[in-house]
């Protein structure tokens, strides 16, 4: 697989304001923040505090309502073709079989189907789907559902990776299990990812660095570098270093945690 | 748009589509003497309700309709339920229910009238017939659904025998289904009155629209038109409305 | 592949009943028959109605009738079709206009237009056409709104999915939304064909001058009682076989989409 660096985001002061009926609720306050090439960077904060609206706008789902996101020095004006989604819920397409599920996008853009079909198996080998090509989505777990997205994403070979808490909807064993694997093929691709996550360990095992927003509506509080040496074999979450980085996101996730427990309380 | 807002537009509009037709009704009658004014209609109808003639066919058809359709409910929520509940009643019946579903019951009427002879009998057994189908077929496959999910379990759990079942577990959880039942079952009712009336029949609503085309007196017909459309209009909608407030996801 | 499971049907034991059912109603139908014990006027013995059915299908009458009919339900269910499916998707494109219209779709669905029949007579005269406005009109409704709420109940995550990579509007359709809201669609297809027959049928019944349900009036009107059931018997059979027809094809998009 050939290797091509990946994207580097610049966010521009980015603010997104959801006008409502005859409310306006602003998600995300002002984000001005970078992702260096190639870097693995994972976004945590408080339930409901922008995480995901960030991740939109960075997709060019979303347009934000102040600043600007430039991929590689050019404005985010909508989908970009090397730039590839993973969300948390499932989006497997039922009708599809693994194996047209994962050249989906391929599709999309037009590639030819012989190398479509060739490209996609590769990335349903690279997931660990082998055996299933055939199978239909209702046919498979959570996990393996969670597989498919991910094999779809890297199978647009795309220069920046998107994802939005893959594995929020799994269990723990499968969670872990999972994030390893991530690990070992994006060291492949070089690709950059954005991973949005509410799980501390997950977040500080998978990054180079991590960015902690505050309670809505949300500003990155803090960066957080994580020194921990790559490749990273799992077992690096036995290590004191581990333990002190993610006491640390803990502590800065709690406060901003309670901060939204209070904005809630609140009437009205 | 606010949800207070778009309920104001939603029922402005359904006002509208109701203008719009009186609209296209008044300028079908100033285009074509095949359709007589809104105004000369009206005076038909009330007309026809202070003479008589439209109150005796208006209560020919309700009585069809109410028999009809009373039997049709007393016999097709039992049977659909038995086809749901039981394995055996399913298997041999399915099909032959299924089947019936599928065949526009109309055609039976010429056989009714020949066992019962014209009148209210041939009539409300038509309404019957008609309605029975959909109210069975739907209330099997309420049950069916509820049979599959987690409650008879629960119901095995509490120990609780057949009645219990019924009235604990499975009336209430197929409660939404039967009132779109019950709302098809009566539109259905009334389209095969009108429609036996309209092919033969000793009184009723479609007989008098039938007699009104045959002497051309188009007033008259369209006002027995407009009271039949108004019944089947009013019903719906309100047995529509009462579903959708026992519908899980509210009105 | 397929798995018995517990509760399952067993379908071939069952089939057996129902068939040895279905012969002994008929022989005890004939029995009684024979021996006098209805009126032949009506009910005619089994026997009677199919050498009934075997005269008719030597004339020629029979299949102008036949011809006639099926016409007129292919034309209207083509019309449902052909409307239907946009209606549907502009209200739930729009569904602002969705929410107007549909207390009047769900409650035309059923009744009212049957009852124009006389106005649409005077407006359009004796012929197809009238039937075929009414039967198509019936067709409509049903796969209107089922193409309504299938498109509605497609989860939002879908067409962003297709939107992240980069779907153009044509390809969403064709790629992500009809395939999602199929399933869902052909059951109003299917609804939407048996009331085209509902309606042919019936409207055959009260104002034709040929086609299987004007026929079977014919024949009632004319004391030609075994006739009467045989057409009545074709008209049932072949609407269970269309109906049939459209539950193999429902049940084959089913497994193969969802």
């Amino acid at each position: 697989m050939t290797a091509r660096p990946g994207s580097t985001v610049v966010l521009d002061h980015v603010g997104v304001t959801f006008a409502g009926a005859g409310t306006h609720t602003e998600a995300v306050a002002d984000v001005t923040q970078s992702v260096p090439a190639g870097c693995f960077v994972s976004v945590i904060g408080p339930s409901g505090c922008g995480k995901s609206t960030l991740l939109d706008v960075v997709g060019g789902l979303l347009r934000p309502s102040r600043g600007r996101v430039l991929v590689d020095g050019t404005e985010v004006t909508g989908p970009r073709r090397d730039t590839a989604m993973v969300f948390q819920e499932d989006s497997t397409l039922h009708w599809r079989t693994v194996l047209e599920n994962v050249a989906f996008g391929l599709e999309v853009a037009r590639v030819p189907k012989a190398r479509r079909y060739e490209r996609a198996q590769h990335f349903v080998d690279l997931v660990g789907l082998r055996g299933f090509e055939r199978h239909r989505p209702r046919q498979l777990s959570g996990g393996m559902k969670q597989r498919v997205a991910i094999a779809r994403a890297l199978a647009l070979e795309p220069r920046l990776l998107l994802m939005d808490e893959p594995f929020g909807a799994l269990d723990q064993q499968t969670r872990m299990l999972l994030a390893g694997e991530l690990l070992r093929i994006w060291q492949g691709t070089g690709a950059s990812v954005l991973f949005v996550t509410h799980d501390i360990h997950e977040a500080a095992y998978l990054a180079d660095q991590v960015w902690v927003l505050s309670h809505r509506p949300a500003v990155v509080k803090e960066v957080v570098n994580v020194d921990l040496g790559r490749p990273r074999p799992t077992e690096v979450m036995l290590e004191p270093r581990f333990h002190e980085l993610t006491d640390h996101l803990w502590q800065l996730l709690r406060v901003e945690a309670q901060k939204a427990l209070a904005g809630e309380a609140r009437p009205g | 748009m606010s949800a207070a807002a778009r309920r104001a537009w939603v029922a402005a509009g359904r006002a509208g589509v109701v203008m719009l037709v009186l609209l296209t009704w008044a300028a079908a009658s100033r285009l074509t003497d095949l359709v007589p004014g809104l105004g000369p209609t009206l005076d038909t109808l009330v007309d026809g309700f202070r003479d008589g003639w439209l109150e005796a066919g208006l209560a020919a058809t309700t009585k069809a309709v109410a028999v009809g359709f009373g039997w049709a409910v007393l016999l097709g929520f039992p049977l659909g339920y038995l086809l749901g509940r039981s394995r055996v009643f399913g298997e041999l019946f399915d099909p032959l229910v299924a089947g019936l579903f599928a065949v526009p019951r109309i055609i039976f009427y010429p056989i009714l009238l020949s066992w019962f002879g014209v009148g209210m009998l041939a009539e409300s057994t038509m309404a019957a017939l008609s309605a029975l189908f959909p109210i069975a077929v739907m209330t099997t496959a309420a049950v069916r659904e509820v049979a599959r999910g987690p409650l008879p379990k629960l119901a095995a759990s509490l120990n609780l025998n057949e009645a219990q079942q019924l009235l604990k577990i499975y009336l209430p959880a197929i409660a939404p289904t039967l009132m779109v039942a019950l709302r098809i079952g009566f539109s259905v009712a009334l389209i095969a009155a009108i429609i036996a009336e309209f092919f033969a029949a000793r009184a009723g609503l479609g007989l008098l629209a039938a007699r009104a085309y045959a002497l051309l007196d188009l007033p008259r017909m369209f006002a027995v038109v407009l009271l039949i459309v108004t019944i089947g209009f009013a019903g719906n909608l309100a047995l529509w409305m009462a579903e959708r407030r026992l519908s899980p996801d509210g009105g | 592949m397929r798995m018995a499971r517990p509760g399952e049907p067993r379908p071939v034991h069952a089939r057996l009943v129902r068939w040895l059912l279905f012969a002994a109603t008929l022989a005890v139908l004939e029995v009684c028959a024979r021996a006098g014990m209805f009126d032949p006027l009506a009910l005619p013995a089994p026997a009677q109605i199919l050498s009934a059915l075997l005269r008719l299908a030597r004339g020629e009458e029979f299949y102008t009738d036949l011809g006639r009919t099926m016409v007129t339900v292919v034309a209207a269910f083509g019309i449902g079709v052909v409307g239907g499916l946009p209606v549907g998707v502009v209200f739930w494109k729009l569904p602002l206009l969705g929410d107007v219209f549909e207390p009047y779709l769900v409650t035309m669905y059923a009744l009212p237009t049957l009852v124009f029949y006389p106005i649409l007579l005077a407006v359009m005269g004796l012929g197809p056409a009238p039937i075929i406005t009414i039967a198509s009109v019936m067709a409509l409704i049903p796969i209107a709104l089922n193409t309504m709420v299938a498109l509605r109940s497609i989860p939002p995550m879908l067409p962003k999915l297709g939107r992240s990579v980069g779907c153009s509007t044509a390809q969403l359709y064709r790629k992500v939304l009809v395939p999602a809201a199929t399933p869902l669609a052909v059951p109003g297809l299917r609804l939407g064909f048996a009331y085209a027959v509902i309606g042919t049928v019936a409207m055959e019944f009260i104002l034709a001058v040929s086609g299987l349900g004007f026929r079977a009036g014919y024949h009632y009107r004319y004391f030609d009682v075994p006739e009467m059931y045989a057409e009545v018997l074709v008209i049932g059979v072949l609407a269970v076989l269309f109906n049939a027809l459209f539950g193999v094809l429902e049940r084959r998009i089913r497994r193969d989409m969802l």
